[in-house]
């Protein structure tokens, strides 16, 4: 089990292996997008109340749901790499912040869509909005904090230690709902219990959300073996790999 | 046709969620693939230099 994981974590062998993988990650999950996309759009029934403005919550929840788990990733990752020195485990969290942040913007943005017509304003300081827009401001924290280093293992030393203390925001997000009075409607998926949504509406969601997980595994290999790339410049295997043509890999 | 772009009276709201949604995956794979790119020419470039400097000093030994 160690051996392996000792070679897993060696960056040759982890370049190798995500190139091989990534693409048999990336197009399925494209393809799941759009089955997932059109059982949302067009195979759904129109909700009772909400008409077709429920059919954000296909775009909605998958990406809401990135956010929060891409920045588990990111803050686990960093934990590994402050507590046991892994770099790939720091090549990770610098390699998911951008994706996580990315889908946070798109979960803010249709949530604010789906508010306007639903509760008659696009923002609203609500304990959920708000915290989600905290999770915002802490990728872009975490990304400019590594961007103001020259030395690799000062930025990876300073913003890991604010990816791990920025996770107390998770909870928050996940319990705001119930802590506070919430304007943001209760969860219409719940981990035990029977979802409070119809089988019709909620197969295109559950596709969805398996689909965008799919597709941030491929974007996440690929930017980890950029990472690892830049901060193997000057080792034997790049040399190797690099040295006799342009442009392989 | 007409009826499933108005979508019931969010069409606005509905397609611009979704715009932005599919403007955010693409945005994902052109900026992974660039970064990719990136990385592999300042590797190429590293590589060539370290050549470089072994072949010099390889002659600089060869002179002496």
């Amino acid at each position: 089990m160690w051996t392996w994981f000792h070679k897993l974590a060696s960056p040759p062998h982890f370049y190798r292996l995500a190139g091989l993988i990534g693409p048999w990650l990336l197009w399925p999950s494209l393809l799941l997008l759009a089955v997932g996309t059109y059982g949302g759009l067009v195979l759904a029934p129109a909700d009772y109340q909400q008409g077709d403005g429920f059919r954000i919550i296909y775009v909605h929840v998958p990406s809401a749901y990135l956010s929060t788990t891409i920045y588990a990733v990111l803050a686990v990752a960093s934990a590994i790499g402050l507590i046991w020195r892994i770099k790939l485990a720091h090549a990770v969290a610098a390699a998911a912040a951008p994706i996580g942040a990315s889908f946070t913007a798109v979960a803010l943005i249709s949530g604010a869509l789906w508010g306007k017509p639903m509760w008659g304003t696009y923002w609203e300081w609500d304990p959920r909005l708000t915290s989600e827009l905290i999770l915002l401001f802490i990728y872009f924290g975490y990304m400019s904090l590594r961007a103001s280093f020259e030395d690799l293992n000062q930025a990876d030393r300073a913003s890991g230690l604010l990816a791990v203390i920025g996770v107390v925001n998770l909870p928050i997000i996940h319990y705001s709902g119930m802590w506070w009075s919430s304007l943001h409607q209760g969860p219409s998926l719940k981990t035990l219990d029977a979802p409070s949504i119809s089988g019709d509406m909620l197969w295109p969601l559950l596709l969805l959300i398996a689909a965008s997980t799919l597709f941030f595994g491929a974007l996440l290999l690929s930017r980890v073996r950029a990472e690892v790339l830049d901060r193997e410049q000057n080792s034997r295997w790049i040399q190797d790999l690099f040295g006799d043509s342009a442009g392989a890999g | 046709m007409a009826d499933f772009l108005a979508m019931g009276g969010y069409a606005e709201f509905v397609w611009s969620a979704f715009g932005v949604w599919f403007a955010c995956v693409i945005f994902n794979i052109v900026s992974a693939r660039r970064r990719m790119r990136a990385s592999i020419e300042r590797a190429t470039v590293a590589a060539a230099r370290q050549r470089h400097r072994a072949t010099r000093k390889m002659r600089q030994r060869h002179d002496t």
